[in-house]
């Protein structure tokens, strides 16, 4: 899996960078707008990460550039600005999905997920992680062989959370990620919780282990290292 | 307050009241003027008469005979030095008229002989004593005439001449920052300068209100990337269990730190965005449709806390207002309701064809209810909140013309809103 990153901020850049290098994307970096464009004519990538706000020209360019060039490799923009606009801009213009800044990591992850499997560069239409099964298309859940029968929300929980297994997801993140901006995130901490609660007390039920761990009362964490009660 | 005038009716005021001092007092002239000319013309006769009289009673030598004439008496004792002459001015029977005239009667001594003579002279004046009315008669006439000609005058000259006023006034009053002001073309000099003034002031603010506005821009943009980073460092501490067993709780409140800064950042920047006027997409919102699928959105929220959302609404609701910050306006306003809402109670969102009411069941206010609506107020309970999220409403219907009216009745919070 080829990315092109293009952000001109070099310390979010390497922070980016290393996080996609840790999960296993083979990544590329460029720092402006015309070593951008050279890289996105020069070689081929399954998905290009591009900010908005480049010093020396427009990310809607880029993304022009790449439509233009009949190429189909997905594309997330990241933006600092919250312009409502620049994203119906952007997905207008052919981008697949729209981030703000700053984001949450596991967000930044999902997003980039989510996109590759629209895509279909994975192939793989279904994500699993011990005995737990989500069919991506279906939107069917299995513990082993029980179908879990989960809300909306449960569902999207449960999937942010195998997107980004082993890593811990601040109730801020999980907020932003459910409910966007239609609710404070420090109000949310309570639903979040039940949401949890009713999500593992499903799985057991359906004869699977609990594998949400609580993390320091800051959020949780899908880890086969087995979860405390919380 | 005091009463206040129109400069225009102050000035003609003052104008009409100089005029008529100056028409009194050339009346004034004119009249003494006049009085003596009747004078001059009377003693002119009378002068002339007595020259006569002398001359013929000087002539004459018998007294009685001067004494047969009945204008003259003689008089019983020398007269007092200075009590001659005397004039009387009365009215006689006119037989041919049958009218009552004006007469003039001067009383002269003449001596002769050791004799002192009393001559009387009358002379009728009316058709002097005529020219007495004439003064006032014409003059007031003219006064009143002038006076009236000056007030319709100004009735009717004010709107054209102070046009160029009335257009600078309503360019003001229209004016809000970061508009092009016009100018209006007036030869008038003071307005001319009022204009300048204005002119002047306006760009002053419009250079402060810019600095202003690039200030917070700049500060809310440019946080978000060393934000990101710092965000980003912060998640990965999280992932490190050694530091996460030793320091849980400093990089618990890092995390929310940084995330409130975040939040602040994005919430400013929007209410910047706002009042810069970039959302000017106007289209007719039928707001019945928006709101039912805000609500399928937040239903599972309002669950949670136990409330029940009741909608009531209008298909003949509509707002001007461009989509993208209708559903800032009402995801806003609806948060404010979920967020302080008792356990257990009801919201509710009702619109009828002019107006949107949302109501939800809380505590009263612990301040002055103007103060919902300031930037950064929250109230004490919630003190996780940034207190944006009304001053962004309030901004919203501003730059709408849409009224937005607080009230609390009945241990319910109202906001209603009219465009």
């Amino acid at each position: 899996m080829k990315l092109l990153l293009i952000e001109d901020n070099i310390k979010l850049q390497t922070e980016l960078t290393n996080f996609l290098k840790e999960e296993g994307y083979l990544t590329e970096t460029a720092n402006d707008f015309r070593s951008g464009i050279e890289k996105i004519h020069l070689y081929k990538y399954d998905l290009v990460i591009v900010d908005i706000g480049l010093p020396d020209g427009s990310g809607f360019d880029i993304i022009r550039s790449l439509k233009s060039n009949n190429n189909n490799c997905g594309i997330l923009i990241i933006s600092a600005k919250n312009a409502i606009q620049d994203k119906v801009n952007g997905l207008e213009l052919g981008a697949d999905d729209y981030i703000t800044k700053p984001f949450h990591i596991a967000e930044f992850n999902a997003r980039i997920k989510s996109i590759l499997r629209r895509k279909n560069f994975d192939g793989n239409q279904s994500i699993g992680f011990q005995e737990l099964n989500i069919d991506l298309n279906s939107t069917e859940v299995k513990v082993g062989k029980n179908i879990l029968a989960l809300t909306k929300k449960e569902y999207e929980l449960l999937l942010y959370l195998l997107y980004n297994k082993d890593r811990i997801l601040t109730k801020e993140s999980i907020a932003e990620h459910l409910w966007g901006d239609h609710i404070d995130s420090a109000d949310s901490f309570d639903f979040i919780y039940s949401h949890i609660k009713n999500l593992r007390r499903k799985i057991i039920t359906a004869g699977g282990n609990d594998y949400i761990k609580s993390v320091y009362g800051m959020g949780y964490k899908l880890t086969s290292n087995g979860g405390t009660a919380n | 307050m005091k009463r206040t005038y129109k400069l225009l009716t102050k000035s003609t005021l003052v104008y009409l009241v100089i005029t008529f001092l100056v028409f009194l007092l050339s009346a004034q002239i004119l009249q003494h003027f006049l009085e003596k000319y009747i004078d001059d013309e009377l003693e002119f006769r009378f002068n002339r008469w007595e020259r006569r009289i002398t001359h013929h009673i000087s002539e004459e030598n018998d007294l009685q005979e001067i004494l047969g004439n009945d204008r003259i008496q003689l008089l019983s004792s020398v007269p007092l030095p200075g009590s001659y002459p005397v004039y009387v001015d009365t009215l006689l029977h006119n037989d041919e008229m049958d009218a009552l005239e004006p007469w003039r009667i001067k009383k002269i001594v003449v001596e002769k002989e050791q004799h002192f003579l009393e001559v009387t002279m009358k002379t009728g004046m009316n058709e002097l004593v005529f020219l007495r009315g004439a003064v006032y008669n014409t003059l007031f006439p003219a006064f009143i005439l002038l006076a009236l000609i000056v007030v319709l005058s100004n009735r009717f000259m004010s709107g054209y001449l102070l046009k160029p006023f009335n257009k600078i006034l309503s360019y003001m009053e229209t004016y809000s920052v970061g508009e092009k002001l016009e100018s209006v073309k007036t030869n008038t000099s003071e307005f001319r300068s009022m204009q300048e003034l204005f002119h002047n002031m306006i760009s002053r603010i419009e250079e402060d209100y810019k600095n202003l506005k690039e200030y917070t821009e700049n500060m809310s943009h440019e946080l978000q990337t060393p934000l990101s980073v710092l965000r980003r460092k912060i998640e990965l501490l999280l992932g490190n269990e050694k530091i996460m067993d030793s320091e849980p709780e400093t990089i618990k409140t890092l995390y929310e730190e940084v995330n409130h800064i975040s939040n602040l950042g994005t919430s400013l920047n929007l209410l910047t965005k706002i009042e810069n006027k970039e959302f000017l997409n106007l289209q007719r919102v039928k707001t019945k449709n928006v709101i039912e699928n805000h609500l399928a959105k937040i239903n599972e929220v309002a669950e949670l806390k136990s409330l029940t959302i009741n909608s009531d609404l209008s298909d003949s609701h509509e707002l001007t207002i461009d989509p993208i910050l209708f559903d800032i306006l009402l995801t806003n306003l609806v948060k404010n309701a979920l967020k302080y809402s008792d356990l257990n109670t009801t919201i509710t969102l009702a619109s009828s064809r002019d107006e949107l009411v949302i109501s939800n069941y809380g505590k009263s206010l612990n301040v002055k209810p103007e103060l919902i609506f300031e930037r950064f107020y929250t109230s004490e309970s919630s003190s996780n909140s940034l207190g944006l999220g009304l001053s962004i409403v309030k901004k919203i219907c501003e730059l709408n013309s849409i009224s937005i009216e607080y009230s609390y009745e009945k241990e319910q919070h109202y906001f209603r809103l009219r465009q």
